[in-house]
């Protein structure tokens, strides 16, 4: 079966941005956006390892897996570092995560000094080649890995906000009604780190950042329920992918910039136009 | 002769298990001791407020009551079982400043998340629990504001949402982390007014309180807690001088002790 080219990518770009806007946007609310920047460079030791296993392939499911491994392990072990309390939790990222970094530069360094292995090689995907990688069925690989992983964060989301909206809120009283709000938030964050890694190999770290945290920012500068950030964002990412696809084409340019860059030109036009509106109508007193 | 085994368990038929027992309750940070071995049992029907300077381990003995806090040792009890088995008796204020008032959330919203607890897991709020938190925002006077944004509420209305919240917990026993502290004065009289409501249907509040002046009005019993138990009991007992000079030192302590209105 072969889809048209557009299809395969825009439809790429949309099953990313949804996969990514379900956590995300919990991770901006709990101010860890940066967290899936952080797991794309910490992911580096695990796909090293992959690549050794798998005797030298990049683009293989060793180097996925000791991606996502990498991951799980920079989440797991800022986890513990924060856990005494002397470490706050973003201080505990950042110190995990460049260790790890390093970790894989040297072993990159040590081992492969000869063979162009890095994070552009491995996870800087290029969403222009999605149509050429057939999966599943014969539909587009990158729509069979990305649908998945769309399909586990919605059911996860979606059967759990209540849980989720708590657990942010207010996690004291989470632990109190016993909603395990740790283990929720460990469950978030392990679902982050296996999307960035899924994503990194369709579209690239660039956009998958931008997916995991614009959408959901732009989102709740429009509205004040959670429900309706939530709707907004995930309009907020089809939008982007089908306009950036567009405007890539018109201009000739790379299509991640493009989506990339609507998806700020939407936050920053929401924002102006908050601005404006503030300064022009009654200020609300906030306290 | 009675053996004594069955007169105990009549004895205990008797009399329920208190609302909350503590047992050499202690919690350390870094190796610094903030609560110290802590045993004291609160009566059911009463309202008790923890009182003591600051780091004095005030929230602290409360977070770790709750399981909040890791406990180095001892052991808290819930109408004489751990809380795992009567979460739904227990309900919990936390400090307002401890929660990201910019969450998008309304009045009514951060309300009905008290009834999540009686939901249990995956089951969503319907039209009955929007009705039940209304019903709790309207006993604190803040019906009109249902709707509106939490920040966009002034410090005193987020304490009332907080307490509606409780109460829309229907909890036999309620944990409150300083309710008092900077609210205006309608709200700290609706603060008061649901206190005694709640004492009038036999329900137990446990609160840490920083105004002196006003302990002997709101609560029946005090615990005095300067890091290790001072003295616990009926607030005439407890809140005398003497205790107030042992809680906070002999400097601060004259002081309290004027304030407590030199009670003998």
């Amino acid at each position: 079966m072969t889809l048209p080219f557009d299809l395969v990518i825009v439809g790429t770009a949309v099953l990313v941005a949804w996969a990514c806007t379900l956590p995300g946007l919990f991770l901006v609310l709990r101010r860890q956006a940066l967290l899936g920047d952080a797991i794309s460079h910490a992911a580096l030791p695990g796909i090293v390892a992959g690549y050794w296993l798998s005797g030298g392939s990049l683009a293989s499911l060793p180097a996925l897996a000791g991606a996502s491994l990498s991951g799980l392990l920079t989440v797991g072990l800022s986890a513990l570092v924060a856990r005494g309390g002397r470490v706050k939790e973003d201080a505990a990222l950042g110190l995990v995560f460049p260790a790890l970094f390093a970790a894989g530069v040297l072993a990159v360094s040590l081992n492969y000094g000869n063979v162009h292995l890095d994070l552009d090689a491995v996870l800087y995907g290029e969403i222009a080649y999605t149509p050429f990688r057939t999966g599943w069925l014969g539909l587009p690989a990158a729509w069979v890995l990305m649908g998945g992983t769309l399909l586990v964060n919605a059911l996860f989301v979606g059967g759990l906000f209540k849980e989720l909206q708590l657990a942010t809120f207010d996690p004291g009283l989470a632990r109190t009604l016993g909603f395990a709000p740790r283990l929720l938030s460990g469950a978030l964050l392990t679902l982050v780190a296996l999307t960035v890694v899924a994503a990194f190999d369709a579209v690239g770290a660039v956009l998958v950042v931008a997916f995991l945290v614009v959408p959901s920012a732009t989102a709740l500068l429009l509205t004040r329920r959670l429900e309706r950030a939530l709707a907004l964002a995930l309009g907020a990412g089809l939008s982007a992918s089908v306009l950036g696809y567009i405007l890539a084409l018109a201009l000739d340019a790379s299509i991640t910039g493009a989506v990339a860059g609507v998806l700020g030109l939407q936050f920053v036009l929401v924002l102006g136009a908050k601005t404006l509106r503030a300064r022009g109508g009654t200020r609300t007193l906030r306290p | 002769m009675t053996v004594t085994v069955p007169s105990t368990l009549a004895a205990a038929h008797a009399q329920p298990a208190p609302p909350l027992a503590l047992r050499g309750l202690s919690v350390a940070y870094f190796e610094e001791p903030a609560v110290w071995d802590v045993s004291l049992e609160v009566p059911a029907g009463s309202l008790t407020a923890i009182i003591g300077p600051n780091g004095a381990g005030k929230s602290t003995l409360l977070g770790a009551a709750l399981g909040l806090v890791p406990r180095l040792a001892g052991e808290a009890l819930f109408f004489g079982e751990p809380l795992s088995k009567v979460r739904r008796r227990v309900a919990y204020v936390p400090q307002r400043a401890s929660v990201d008032w910019d969450f998008p959330a309304s009045a009514a919203d951060v309300v009905t998340m008290g009834l999540y607890g009686h939901l249990g897991w995956l089951r969503r709020p319907g039209r009955r629990e929007r009705e039940r938190a209304r019903a709790c925002l309207e006993r604190v006077g803040m019906a009109d504001l249902a709707e509106r944004h939490i920040s966009e509420l002034s410090g005193g209305q987020q304490q009332r949402v907080f307490l509606a919240r409780a109460l829309a917990q229907e909890a036999d026993l309620t944990f409150m982390d300083e309710p008092f502290a900077g609210v205006d004065a309608v709200t700290e009289r609706a603060i008061v007014d649901v206190l005694r409501e709640l004492r009038g249907e036999g329900r137990t509040v446990v609160a840490v309180h920083h105004d002196l002046d006003t302990v002997r009005e709101y609560f029946d019993r005090v615990v005095l807690l300067n890091v290790s138990l001072v003295a616990a009991g009926p607030t005439e007992m407890a809140f005398t001088p003497a205790n107030l000079r042992a809680a906070y030192g002999e400097r601060h302590g004259a002081l309290a002790a004027a304030l407590a209105g030199g009670a003998p």
